[in-house]
């Protein structure tokens, strides 16, 4: 009998517990995962310097896609001319970060061309509130246009 | 000498039979890694990364993304516990008096027709499984819940479990209980139910155990993934490999807790089975 009272106890809690979990899941959810704001990748014009055969310089304009450095990780990355992005990727069951190695190129005013690694539909956490790695849910507050 | 080697056989094999719980369980509180890491990419059975590389470790990871993360894994929780729940309480009703009447009335047949339930009892269930579609299919009753609670409240076993263990009860009791009414209805409850009590226990966790681990029936007659049991969804999900153990063990708990709550009394009705 003792043992019946018992498991009623673990029956009822056990129940109790998913029921908590089913009604409040999504709330718990939003406090929980981290915050991130994205952006897409921009085009943007970078200086180009041209030397020709006879010694001459010409400074030309080429428009490439880039990124801002605030949205670029350096630690992580792999050689000298590489940074790390996190990208948005978006599934039925939610949105997620993906870890990407970005090839770097020109720079100028804070921004950096970026020769692969992104296109220009991926949307790029610049901004999170707090410590995100590869493949953890996110929540993505307003984009950046 | 003779006892020893007996209980080491005992304890070696309840070893290897517990070896897959255990380590469910174990699983389901070591971090494996990163949120990204994944059955595929966690090496064959897991042990091992507890040391070295910043993984492993207790951690609740497993539940909290199991249960927070994954919205599947509750839908398919409460759809579980409705099959299991609604099938085995129907089948209860239709098994009870069915095998009641196989007990008590005599007309022309019984025989042949308890044959016939005993082979459809032995029918694998793939035999069995393409007529239920096709039945299924023209009542327009594929992709609802009623093709998978249907087929299970007509299952064969439950009226044979039943009819066995009626062949126990004391014919002199509701012999008596026949001069005091007429109702066959009120004899079956009053008189012939308390004497069968324990082989209702039975057939209640056989019928849950078996429709809570239902896997081949829903992936042939339902294909919206919102009315999936758990058992079909857990097999088929990806997920961190702590998650994927941590729903495992949540998933065994109910059928655990049912045969601790039960297991006396299937011991009894199974034992006392007329075969």
């Amino acid at each position: 009998m003792e043992k019946r009272k018992y498991l009623n106890r673990v029956c009822v809690f056990f129940f109790a517990f998913m029921l908590f979990f089913t009604l409040f899941s999504g709330q718990l959810r939003k406090q929980t995962t981290p915050k991130v704001m994205a952006m897409r990748a921009r085009e943007k014009t970078f200086p180009v310097t041209i030397y020709l055969e006879d010694g001459t310089e010409y400074i030309a304009e080429k428009r490439e896609i880039a990124l801002p450095a605030y949205a670029l990780d350096f630690e992580g990355a792999v050689g000298g001319e590489m940074a790390v992005v996190f990208v948005l990727e978006e599934t039925q069951e939610g949105v997620f970060v993906r870890e990407r190695q970005v090839k770097l190129g020109a720079q100028a005013d804070g921004w950096f061309e970026v020769q692969s690694g992104v296109g220009k539909k991926d949307k790029v956490v610049y901004a999170a509130d707090r410590e995100i790695a590869d493949g953890v849910a996110v929540n993505v507050g307003e984009l950046e246009k | 000498m003779k006892k020893k080697i007996t209980i080491l056989f005992v304890v070696v094999f309840a070893g290897i039979f517990l070896f897959p719980v255990l380590l469910t369980i174990f699983r389901s509180f070591v971090q494996a890694g990163g949120a990204g890491g994944s059955v595929a990419d966690t090496g064959t059975l897991g042990i091992g990364t507890a040391s070295g590389s910043g993984r492993g470790g207790f951690s609740l990871v497993g539940y909290y993304d199991i249960l927070v993360e994954k919205a599947w894994f509750l839908q398919g929780f409460w759809n579980s516990v409705f099959y299991a729940v609604v099938i085995t309480f129907f089948n209860a009703l239709v098994c009870i008096p069915a095998a009641y009447a196989f007990h008590e009335a005599d007309f022309k047949g019984k025989g042949a027709l308890y044959f016939f339930y005993i082979i459809l009892m032995m029918m694998p269930l793939q035999v069995t499984m393409l007529p239920n579609y096709i039945g299924l299919r023209d009542m327009h009753l594929l992709d609802t819940r009623l093709a998978l609670v249907l087929p299970g409240i007509f299952t064969p076993f439950g009226v044979f479990l039943m009819s066995q263990y009626m062949r126990g009860l004391d014919k002199s009791i509701l012999e008596a209980a026949r001069l005091e009414t007429k109702s066959v209805f009120r004899i079956m409850l009053e008189i012939a139910l308390p004497q069968v009590k324990t082989c209702v226990a039975a057939l209640f966790l056989f019928t849950f155990a078996e429709n809570w681990n239902l896997v081949e029936q829903p992936q042939i007659f339902l294909k919206n993934e919102q009315k999936q049991p758990l058992s079909v969804l857990l097999a088929g999900q990806a997920g961190s490999m702590p998650a994927l153990f941590a729903g495992c063990v949540l998933f065994m708990v109910p059928v655990v807790v049912l045969y601790l709550y039960f297991h006396e009394n299937l011991e009894e009705g199974v034992g006392n089975l007329k075969l």
